[in-house]
């Protein structure tokens, strides 16, 4: 996520993919093996590219890539210096027109085969939560920038569980099981460096949401959210290819949660969902670099809901088989 | 990297009183909101054919995570 405010906010970088070029940003932890037309074209791509049929430390294939629509390379890198990506887009334009002038449109297939194992799709009428996770201050004072987001997804049948069927001020309720265990193990995740694994199951020692009726007209209904969840996980000892050492320690958190949440009953759908999870987290995962800071340490969540924008629609990063189990 | 300015301190309770505070600290800032300028297509088929539809090239920023959500 540094790419965001190392490369992607630089003027030059901004203006130049915005007018040059048609700017994709793509999950190859997918495309790299997705046996499917995608997964072809990616791998086409990339094994032309800085890390092609490279297979140590990782076979890894992360990166910044200017193609033509053909898989053609026209530049490519992995870096997270602005200066360097913005070269390689201006590297990748000089080859793009110095191309001969091709006579007739490719022959793109409009739709293929996708492989079935990656068949999820975005919860229309739904809720989609957009969760930022970010350290809070410390005893130094320090606050540090970084943060992660991610998505939360419910159905449009989970999200209309959240709501009592007789709404009256007051009325305090636990809420349902399915979403205190999917905000639990899928999104309470020490992810502000980097990628850590979701809990797994028998991690999870408490999840306990409770959701208070707080106030009820015609057209709306209020909730207050409150909770606490900890979560705890022995170290796994896989070994990070890149310092090939073992990196992980024992990880968890233990966090209080409070929210506000704007129903509209007419849309049946939530208008607002503002809601934090704070607290102490501590250890490291495999790729989450925290090795030098195992804390415990603050750390926060914040939830809200996600815009409509297609940027604002990709999938949470633990979809899966059991993501809405 | 510089430090974020907080309205928070490492002794804050989260209290209604102090709710709001942990969300302005959490979530994005606007200046951390840049790179969402960019027109990001977000599927890779459909930026093939766009691409094509344009006649312009790709710029394909690949990571192991979505670049658009957890990376």
């Amino acid at each position: 996520m540094a790419g965001r405010a190392s490369v992607f906010s630089h003027p030059e970088i901004i203006r130049l993919l915005a007018e040059s070029f048609v700017p994709v940003a793509d999950n190859c932890g997918y495309t790299q093996t997705q046996q499917d037309a995608k997964g072809e074209f990616f791998r086409l791509v990339a094994e032309q590219g800085h890390y092609g049929g490279r297979t140590k430390p990782t076979a890894t294939r992360q990166g910044l890539y200017a193609c033509t629509v053909e898989g053609e390379l026209l530049a490519s890198i992995n870096t997270r210096d602005a200066d360097q990506v913005l070269g390689t887009l201006k590297a990748g334009l000089d080859r793009w027109r110095q191309r001969p002038a091709s006579s007739s449109p490719p022959d793109i297939p409009k739709a293929y085969s996708p492989d079935p194992r990656l068949n999820w799709s975005y919860p229309e009428g739904g809720l989609a939560l957009k969760v930022t996770v970010r350290d809070l201050p410390r005893e130094s004072g320090e606050a540090d920038p970084r943060h992660n987001i991610d998505f939360a997804w419910f159905t449009r049948d989970e999200a209309r569980s959240l709501i009592p069927a007789d709404p009256q001020p007051g009325l305090s309720c636990p809420a349902p099981r399915f979403f205190a265990r999917r905000i639990a193990r899928c999104h309470l995740i020490d992810t502000v460096r980097g990628q850590s694994p979701r809990w797994r199951e028998e991690d999870i020692e408490k999840a306990d949401v409770t959701l208070i009726v707080e106030r009820v007209t015609s057209g709306h209904v209020h909730l207050r959210l409150e909770g606490e969840v900890k979560n705890e996980a022995a170290p796994t000892f896989d070994v990070n290819p890149f310092s090939e050492r073992v990196v992980d320690k024992p990880r968890g958190v233990d966090l209080r949660l409070l929210g506000y949440l704007r129903f509209d009953r007419q849309q049946e759908a939530f208008e607002s969902f503002d809601a934090v999870a704070v607290g102490p987290r501590w250890g490291a995962t495999t790729y989450n670099a925290r090795f030098d800071d195992l804390g415990p340490a603050p750390i926060g969540f914040a939830f809200e809901v996600a815009s409509d924008d297609p940027i604002d629609r990709v999938p949470p990063a633990a979809i899966g088989s059991s993501y809405f189990a | 990297m510089p430090d974020i300015k907080t309205d928070l301190t490492s002794e804050t309770p989260l209290n209604p009183d102090t709710f709001q505070a942990f969300l302005t600290h959490i979530r994005s800032r606007p200046d951390e909101l840049r790179w969402t300028g960019i027109p990001w297509e977000t599927d890779l088929w459909e930026a093939r054919l766009k691409a094509a539809a344009v006649n312009r090239p790709m710029f394909i920023w690949a990571m192991n995570g979505n670049p658009l959500g957890c990376v």
